[in-house]
């Protein structure tokens, strides 16, 4: 009769808390799950203008300015670099790309890297559109593996608001 | 005899696989949590580009600054810093100089080491993130990371 009630202790040792514990932890995870799509970065090195025209003199940095005008309703109406003008649509986008592609093996192989791409931007330009341009300027994707162009990035200083 | 063996079967359903089942559905979701997405800010759309991959190692020394629409206020934006918002450029200054100074003490590095990871709403206005980043130079801050979504 002893050895009896000893087995029936065992079996019936209480779970509740542990199992009210767990679905607790469980709803928390649940709550606080987030799925959020994957961020990546342009890195852009921009220190103040004195000590920048020192840096470039010494590495021999070709400058590319590229002129982003946007419409009345902020998205891009023309791309222009030098007496080049491209227009604001996917089609012009591509046609940066071509350019700078071209610009870049006239240069050689280190012209990558001796490139540097300088926007001078409307205010009211919508910044996705900055985005767009610098994506088109340093690199593109072939056979699902970004092929890089241009390194390196700059801002003009910013224009007045319109 | 009969009824006692019908209790013994209620007090006794067996609860291991749905125990099993539970602590699986737990570890899935604690190991899929994110929490360093704790400084994102819902608020801000990023623009969308096919080149931005997820850097294979976290930023050193960085400083996140959020350029969020303001609420109730359309076309207007304001910066994030942590649980900050600054709705007036000419106030930054004093919370770049308070992140700068958290870094010099923490990890004993200089504004120059440090990078400025921008989070800006894909409406934002250019010349705004510029003058952020103007603001960010005057602190000598020099290196920025502009952050956009990945486009599948």
């Amino acid at each position: 009769m002893r050895e009896r009630k000893k087995t029936d202790m065992k079996a019936g040792a209480d779970m509740t808390p542990m199992i009210d514990m767990v679905f607790q932890l469980l709803i928390f995870f649940i709550l606080t799950l987030k799925i959020v799509a994957s961020e990546g970065d342009f890195n852009i090195k921009m220190p103040l203008s004195s000590a920048a025209t020192n840096d470039e003199s010494a590495e021999e940095i070709t400058s590319i300015l590229i002129r982003l005008r946007a419409n009345g309703s902020g998205n891009l109406d023309t791309i222009q670099i030098a007496d080049r003008t491209f227009p604001g649509s996917p089609e012009g986008i591509n046609s940066l790309r071509s350019f700078i592609r071209s610009q870049l093996a006239a240069g050689g192989s280190a012209a990558a890297s001796q490139t540097e791409i300088e926007l001078d931007c409307d205010y009211q330009l919508k910044y996705r559109n900055v985005i767009l341009v610098i994506s088109a300027c340093t690199g593109y994707i072939e056979k699902g593996e970004i092929v890089r162009l241009a390194e390196k990035i700059k801002f003009r200083a910013p224009r007045a608001r319109q | 005899m009969a009824k006692r063996s019908e209790t013994q079967q209620v007090d006794g359903g067996d609860m291991t696989p749905m125990i099993d089942m539970v602590f699986q559905l737990l570890i899935f979701f604690m190991i899929l949590i994110n929490f360093s997405d704790a400084d994102q800010n819902q608020r801000v759309r990023l623009p969308k580009s096919e080149l931005a991959k997820p850097p294979e190692m976290p930023i050193p020394n960085a400083v996140t600054l959020q350029i969020a629409p303001q609420l109730g206020r359309a076309g207007e934006f304001s910066v994030l810093i942590g649980a900050d918002e600054i709705k007036n450029l000419m106030d930054l200054p004093p919370f770049l100089k308070r992140e700068i100074d958290v870094v010099q003490r923490t990890k004993h590095k200089t504004a120059a080491d440090m990078t400025v990871i921008i989070r800006a709403h894909q409406e934002a206005k250019t010349g705004f993130v510029q003058e952020v980043i103007q603001k960010c130079q005057q602190n000598k801050l020099e290196k920025f990371a502009l952050r956009a979504e990945q486009l599948q």
